[in-house]
């Protein structure tokens, strides 16, 4: 404090200079006020405005964002990943020698299938799923089937098309639902369908056709079920998942997510949780939806600084809560955790 | 205090004061910042390490939508929002295709493209089967297809998934420099494709819709940079021309040509590329209507290059078919079998396979037999005899290249060293024959001729070739 003619001007000034001569430990406390009270406010203003998602109404535990848990080394060009209920995981390669890699939990590979006297070159598998008999079905492109392997890596059979496919078809999508029946996503040209299977294998029914209206597809590359029984497509091409009651009645549509409209949605899964989880290959992104009721959007991950998903592709789920997303142009495997 | 600046003691005395607002202020600010300020997720969350690893994706995103209530479920789109799943041109106003391969405000790479990396990989998104019908990434992972090899002149595809200098296939990128490169857009012109097929005139083949847009190089004018083609050679012309730097090599059999001084019409033979072609005998007609792929086009029909350097896979695809040239097993890109630089070893017997190629179009009859009789398919009644009647003929290696070569039945490729045309033999004196007749390195001129000589007119040869002596020899009936 100025001292003599000059304090004595200053202290006669303004109430601020009058406040300002407060001293000790009141003035702290003021000055603390002073600070805090317009921060918290301009925090409570901006941080809890809507540019952010919604809390899963889950809780919060739902709401939690995945935590990256290890990348897998071991497949070239990976497109698709399958888990078994006992960890092991299955991953097509896209490139190289076109071999579906079989690796444990820390990543280390186990053994490798092929197609059976394939054409050398020819095979190109695609996706995989596994059975509740842990049987392993891959859809191979090259060869324009379903071949079925055991868990050794033994060639088993291939699946039987439908019969109005007279023999030839171009299954790309497969998935098992819970009670056992299979769904695979067929894109022969004009034809573009979903079809369903029994858990005899038995052709049941087929839904769908090319097009890009309500219930038409434009290579759908996957087909989940949930646990309400309902059948979700990755219409990738038409940038959407398509939802569909046990019957294949159209139900709803998912086209965006905060961050704008789909790109290009490949794999997908739904948890235990009522969650799905879609793997956007152009947004290089997996969107989570909450799918208890009507779809609301959730987060997204795999976009940050740390472990860029770069073309994401194939995307599982184990019972364990993990994420499993082929990071495609990475020639790696991401897995996140969830809570 | 006295004796100092009252404005100096004035500032210092109130920043005493409002020094201590402010720092308190700014680390206030600071923990809130930590805390999630910057709009991360929901509160009561440690996914700190988790803001590096897709909530960055906030700050890439647009606003959410007016409602604010950032749900991902709309009301079903109407059928204009959703026109078109096809990437590739006829865009509505308010389509929303472009986001399929750009980002306004984010893009990694050059033009705004969502890769960062190599062009290829975007395309193969979808070019892989999985979004598209023709999947152009498993030619790309052919096991079959060697690699490039610059050093023996050795090519079995377009690099389209190396890393380049490219940046857009409108640019012109090769006037007069070795820029040699081959990214997706260098061909492809993906906002404008369609799905028409090539169409033969007689000025030569339309390019097709898989092309359409694509910037090239003209033959008329000549060496001209052209935006957008017209002819489907003109997408060729842009690299395999004198219009850029080719690849240089001294062993003949390894050069790469100048395809436009090739395939000019003022040549006295040439394959039919820009025009119809120099011979309108009634052999070749028969020739032409024997072809083993091909049988269909006659003396007054120009080709396309796809047509010898498209894609082998193809069953029996017709001559205007998608022939893309984007990998092959076969040397050149070619899309069978030619052999053109191992002669034959001196027991070894003919075998169709060797020529494969030219019996695409050309009748395979007049080499299935050594008789010399004058035939109604062929001009020289000597070509059976030639490929599998002089076993064991001559003491010469097996390189095309080195004078004196030859040992045993010939290969095409000796009295037809360049392929395309006549114009840049390597004998300055073949340099204006006609009927595709050239002869190779390993044929040697007569004792006091400058070059392998052959005259149309007298229907004679003068050379010695596999060391047999042709001083002059004929062929007339």
């Amino acid at each position: 404090m100025l001292a003599g003619t000059r304090g004595a001007e200053l202290n006669a000034r303004s109430w601020r200079r009058g406040a300002l001569a407060v001293t000790g430990r009141p003035r702290l406390i003021a000055m603390l006020a002073v600070t805090c009270v317009p921060a918290i406010v301009v925090y409570a203003i901006v941080a809890r405005s809507d540019a952010r998602p919604l809390p899963s109404p889950g809780g919060a535990s739902a709401a939690a964002l995945p935590r990256h848990a290890q990348s897998l080394e071991g497949a070239a060009r990976p497109m698709g990943v399958a888990v078994a209920d006992d960890g092991t995981i299955y991953v097509t390669e896209g490139s190289g020698e076109h071999r579906i890699r079989v690796l444990d939990q820390q990543g280390q590979a186990l053994l490798s299938m092929a197609a059976p006297e394939a054409e050398a070159g020819a095979s190109a598998p695609v996706y995989v799923a596994i059975s509740p008999a842990r049987e392993v079905y891959v859809s191979d492109q090259g060869d324009n089937a379903i071949h079925v392997f055991a868990p050794d890596g033994a060639y088993i059979r291939d699946v039987a098309p439908p019969a109005d496919t007279a023999g030839v078809w171009h299954p790309l999508g497969v998935g098992f639902a819970p009670d056992g029946r299979l769904l695979v996503t067929d894109v022969t040209p004009g034809q573009h369908r979903v079809m369903v299977f029994d858990p005899s294998g038995n052709f049941a029914f087929a839904f769908g056709s090319e097009g890009n209206g309500d219930g038409e597809f434009s290579f759908p590359n996957a087909a989940a079920v949930d646990g309400q029984g309902r059948i979700y497509v990755s219409d990738s091409n038409n940038g959407r998942v398509q939802i569909f009651d046990a019957a294949g009645g159209y139900v709803e549509t998912i086209d965006a997510w905060a961050g704008g409209k789909l790109g290009l949605p490949r794999g997908l899964a739904i948890d235990g949780r009522d969650r799905m989880f879609v793997a956007d290959t152009l947004s290089g992104l997996v969107l989570v939806y909450d799918v208890s009721g009507a779809p609301k959007f959730l987060y997204s991950f795999g976009g940050g600084a740390e472990h860029p998903l770069h073309y994401p592709n194939g995307l599982a789920l184990d019972s364990a809560g993990r994420v499993y997303v082929t990071d495609r142009e990475n020639n790696r495997v991401e897995v996140w955790q969830t809570y | 205090m006295k004796g100092q600046p009252m404005f100096q003691g004035r500032v210092s005395a109130t920043l005493r004061r409002v020094a201590p607002v402010f720092a308190g202020f700014a680390i206030v600010v600071a923990v809130a910042a930590i805390a999630g300020w910057n709009g991360a997720a929901a509160a009561g969350l440690s996914g700190r390490e988790d803001a590096a690893s897709g909530i960055g994706a906030w700050h890439d995103a647009p606003p959410v939508d007016a409602a604010g209530t950032g749900t991902g479920s709309r009301a079903p789109q109407t059928q204009q929002q959703l026109a078109g799943s096809d990437p590739h041109g006829a865009y509505t106003l308010t389509t929303s295709s472009c986001a399929a391969c750009h980002r306004s405000h984010t893009a990694p790479a050059d033009t705004l493209l969502t890769e960062s990396a190599r062009e290829g990989a975007l395309c193969f998104s979808c070019h892989d089967g999985t979004g598209a019908n023709s999947n152009v990434q498993a030619q790309y992972t052919d096991v079959n297809v060697p690699a490039n090899n610059a050093a023996t002149s050795s090519f079995y595809s377009h690099p389209a998934t190396s890393p380049s200098s490219h940046i857009s296939g409108l640019v012109d990128e090769f006037a007069g420099v070795l820029n040699r490169h081959s990214a997706c857009a260098d061909c492809h012109n993906p906002h404008t494709m369609n799905s028409t097929l090539a169409v033969g005139t007689s000025s030569g083949w339309r390019a097709s819709g898989a092309l359409a847009g694509s910037a090239g190089v003209s033959a008329s004018p000549a060496y001209t940079w052209t935006d957008p083609i017209v002819y489907e050679d003109e997408l060729c012309y842009k690299c395999h021309s004198g219009y850029t730097t080719l690849l240089s090599y001294s062993k003949e059999s390894y050069k790469k040509t100048d395809k436009l001084v090739e395939f000019d019409t003022a040549n006295a033979s040439y394959h039919p590329i820009e025009a119809a072609g120099k011979n309108t005998t009634s052999q070749l007609a028969a020739s032409l209507a024997g072809g083993s792929r091909w049988n269909t086009f006659t003396t007054g029909s120009t080709v396309r290059c796809v047509n010898c350097h498209g894609d082998y896979r193809a069953a029996s695809p017709a001559a205007n078919a998608r022939l893309a040239p984007h990998t092959s097993r076969y040397r050149g890109l070619l899309i069978a079998n030619y052999r053109d630089r191992d002669l034959k070893s001196s027991s070894q017997a003919y075998a169709a396979a060797d020529f494969a190629l030219c019996y695409l179009c050309h009748s395979q009859a007049p080499f299935s037999t050594t008789s010399e009789d004058p035939r109604a398919d062929t001009n020289f009644r000597y070509h059976g005899k030639h490929l599998r009647g002089i076993s064991n003929e001559g003491g010469g290696g097996l390189d095309i290249d080195t004078l004196g070569a030859g040992q045993g039945n010939a290969i095409c490729a000796e009295c037809h060293y360049r392929t395309h045309s006549t114009k840049l033999a390597p004998w300055a004196g073949n340099q204006d024959y006609a009927r595709g007749v050239n002869f190779a390195p390993n044929v040697r001129p007569i004792v006091g001729e400058a070059a392998p000589l052959w005259s149309p007119v007298t229907q004679t040869c003068t050379l010695t070739c596999h060391g047999e002596k042709h001083d002059p020899e004929s062929y007339a009936p």
